[in-house]
């Protein structure tokens, strides 16, 4: 890192210094309890032998959550779009992981609250597809849309939680995967046998109590 | 490979319990003595009960309406609210000077919450729209396994990106399951605290998301249609049943058991009520009887034996006779209405049948939005009114169904203490109709249950009438006929910009009361189709299938007691 950048990275990180001073100094919240919902968009990567065949992409989602002191339970869904490397790149991957989540809040009365998330995953991995009918398969394979693969993994997710209103809050948070998946047969369309991986991104949500 | 298009009914499950529910529902409340309403999609007299008193009428500290018999008929024009001491005298009797006049204040039900004293929660409402559409997404995926489901936002981009078009699934999937899933829609809104109008849009918005978002498959403008109307009239009346189930007032065991049937019934209120914990919260009813227990909900099922001919006419050598039950249901008491909000007054109808091709064969039903005055005295009523209608016929014979508007004219008059003759006609429009087909592309694919389209979908313009005479509320004469021209906008093969359907239904039936609970009836009917097509290679086609019911009557409560 040269100079310039070093200065750069300084001073973006001291401009969230006052933010977090103000969010800080707003004084403690009331935890609030019950049931409530999260929800997200993000992106993620690939790696491992999943990652080779495939890209990462948009990634959304939707869980109903209940709180209890310092803990969150909830159960959850989450979308992702994939996309097979060449020669099938116009191929959309749907990647559907149901999860069941713990969340746990250090300080769940703070306007900025970090919390850190452990989650059981069963996961569907599959090429779409209806939506690919409209659409000219590669000339030189053929469409994989029969691959469909299950598996469970664990996966865990670190952030913060942003007060906005007594009711709502901002989530930023990351997201670290394993995929354990049955095993996907590629190899007529030369891309080989594939079953496991990494899956790591970022989202950015809401947590609402109604 | 290329993978056919098709959609599986993740509410199929949700609707058997809410059709098994209903007879139960109605039995519940029309078992009420006094809660008298229109017998078998008929009105009533204008000497009939107009509501009676509550269930719990009675309970310490708890406003409640006295029954009609002695309130209405002492000529007030408004129900009043009452209320009685917190501690009654010990032999129950109450003095007027023990009952406190609420007057009419305490009915006006506030700008802020509804009858049920639900605010307003938009965001509670959208939440569980979209919760719908993911549960039922889920259930695609997981349970069914259906190859639509695979959504991620790739998918939802590229469905935006296509926009509308119409799809090929089956005619049960489209004009049944969808106006169920926008019922769900619809009452995630209406038990928010908002009204008929206001939940439109919510439905309208489930039924937008669902289609760009809760599947792979490109978004349908008939789905579209059928579930933003179809699901805010099925929506309104599982509203209106599901409150002659709910006591905000019971507690334990009973007032369970009331939540789970009100759930059943109807799954956007009670998950709604579960969430926000006024499922297990202690309160007041609503004091209108028209936002709680209906002005008379009404239940006759009939059940007997139907033949319908396969071909021009019935063979008795060749046509079986099977069995049919059916559920005819009247909400509210039209001649007799004390305010004008939609669905205060509405019918439907429900069959069964055994040995077709599916055993729901018919439902079908009519909801007023609003009506006109246009005199009364004491023996005759005339009401124009502006109605909702929903139509699903599904049988061996033929395919037919909709999403209508009519106006409908409305005549009640009284020839005798005994006797009445009600005569209705109306003009409506199809928004969104479908009438089966020859000309389309049969295409069973084992193991998959949806099938390439065997009808049409079409707007157009109907007119239905009817001339009954009843006699001890149950109808003795029953004379009706309705036409409907579909201009075919999504056809099989051609496109369908070129054909036309003449859609006719004829009835005629005869009946006699036998007590206060039963009758006898038998039912002639005809359906005619002629289908017109421009294209030369198609010729035109003409249908024609008689139906003959022979069926008793079984009416829930006394139909002489309204």
């Amino acid at each position: 890192m040269n100079r310039t950048q070093a200065c750069s990275l300084r001073r973006t990180t001291l401009s969230f210094v006052p933010l977090v001073l103000i969010l800080l100094a707003a004084g403690p919240l009331t935890a609030q309890q019950g049931i409530g919902f999260e929800s997200s968009f993000g992106y993620q990567s690939l790696s491992g032998e999943y990652g080779d065949v495939l890209k990462g992409g948009v990634d959304a989602e939707f869980a109903v959550v209940w709180t209890r002191t310092r803990f969150r339970y909830g159960i959850g869904i989450d979308w992702a779009s994939y996309h097979a490397e060449a020669p099938f790149e116009g191929e959309s991957w749907s990647n559907i992981v149901s999860y069941f989540g713990v969340t746990f809040f250090p300080w769940p009365e703070t306007r900025l609250r970090p919390f850190i998330q452990l989650r059981a995953e069963g996961r569907r991995l599959r090429p779409e597809g209806d939506h690919l009918t409209d659409e000219e398969p590669p000339e030189e394979g053929e469409n994989t849309s029969d691959i469909r693969v299950f598996g469970m993994a664990a996966g865990a997710v670190a952030g913060v939680e942003i007060g906005m209103t007594r009711r709502s809050w901002l989530r930023l948070a990351g997201y670290l995967g394993d995929i354990n998946t049955d095993e996907a047969e590629l190899g007529d369309i030369d891309l080989g046998t594939v079953d496991s991986g990494r899956v790591y991104g970022f989202r950015v949500g809401l947590f609402w109590i109604p | 490979m290329t993978m056919r298009k098709y959609r599986k009914e993740p509410f199929a499950v949700v609707a058997a319990l809410v059709l098994l529910a209903g007879p139960l529902t109605a039995q519940e409340s029309a078992a009420r003595p006094g809660e008298g309403s229109d017998p078998a999609s008929s009105f009533a007299p204008s000497n009939s009960v107009v509501f009676g008193g509550f269930e719990r009428a009675g309970t310490p500290g708890t406003p409640f309406a006295l029954p009609a018999s002695s309130v209405l008929l002492s000529g007030l024009a408004q129900p009043r609210v009452l209320r009685i001491p917190a501690n009654p005298p010990a032999d129950g009797d109450l003095g007027d000077e023990d009952i406190e006049d609420l007057g009419d204040d305490d009915q006006e039900v506030s700008q802020n919450v509804d009858a049920w004293g639900v605010a307003r929660n938009p965001g509670l409402a959208t939440t569980l729209v979209i919760l719908s559409n993911i549960a039922a997404n889920v259930v695609n995926e997981y349970v069914i396994q259906g190859d639509i489901s695979q959504i991620n936002p790739d998918s939802w981009w590229h469905n935006i990106k296509q926009g509308f078009s119409w799809d090929d699934n089956q005619f049960r999937t489209n004009f049944l399951s969808h106006p169920f899933q926008g019922s769900v829609y619809y009452n995630s809104a209406r038990a928010n605290g908002f009204n008929y109008w206001e939940s439109l849009p919510f439905t309208a918005l489930g039924s937008f998301t669902w289609e760009c978002c809760g599947e792979t498959h490109l978004m349908s403008i008939n789905d579209f249609g059928n579930t933003t109307l179809g699901g805010a009239m099925l929506g309104e009346m599982f509203y209106r049943l599901s409150s002659t189930i709910l006591d905000n007032e019971a507690t334990g065991s009973e007032r369970a058991w009331r939540e789970v049937g009100a759930g059943i019934f109807n799954p956007g209120r009670g998950t709604t009520r579960l969430i926000t914990g006024r499922a297990f919260e202690q309160g007041t009813n609503p004091t209108d009887p028209l936002d709680y227990r209906g002005s008379g909900v009404f239940n006759t099922f009939n059940f007997g034996f139907r033949m319908v001919g396969e071909g021009e006419s019935l063979d008795f050598s060749r046509d079986e006779a099977h069995l049919f039950i059916e559920m005819d249901l009247t909400y509210g008491n039209l001649f007799n209405m004390e305010r004008n909000k939609p669905f205060d007054f509405f019918t439907l109808t429900m069959q069964l049948n055994f040995r077709d091709k599916k055993a729901l064969g018919l439902i079908q039903g009519r909801g007023t939005l609003h009506n006109f005055d246009l005199g009364r005295s004491e023996t005759r009523q005339q009401l124009f009114s502006i109605a909702h209608y929903f139509d699903f016929i599904d049988n061996n014979a033929y395919e037919f169904g909709g999403q209508s508007v009519g106006f409908i004219y409305l005549s009640n008059w009284i020839r005798s203490p005994r006797t009445r003759i009600v005569v209705s006609a109306d003009i409506h429009a199809m928004l969104m109709g479908g009438i089966n087909t020859e000309y389309s592309e049969f295409a069973e694919i084992p193991g998959v249950r949806e099938r390439d389209r065997e009808y049409d979908f079409g707007s157009g313009f109907g007119s239905w009438l009817q001339f009954r005479v009843v006699r001890d509320g149950y109808q003795i004469v029953d004379l009706d006929y309705r036409v409907n021209w579909l201009h075919t906008l999504n056809g099989t093969n051609v496109g369908g910009q070129d054909t036309d359907h003449i859609i006719q239904q004829a009835t005629v039936r005869l009946g006699w009361p036998l007590g206060t609970s039963w009758g006898v009836a038998a039912e002639g009917s005809v359906f005619l189709r002629n289908s017109y097509y421009e294209e030369p290679e198609f010729e035109d086609i003409r249908q024609r299938n008689p139906e003959l019911k022979i069926f008793g009557s079984w009416t829930l409560g006394s139909r002489t007691a309204r």
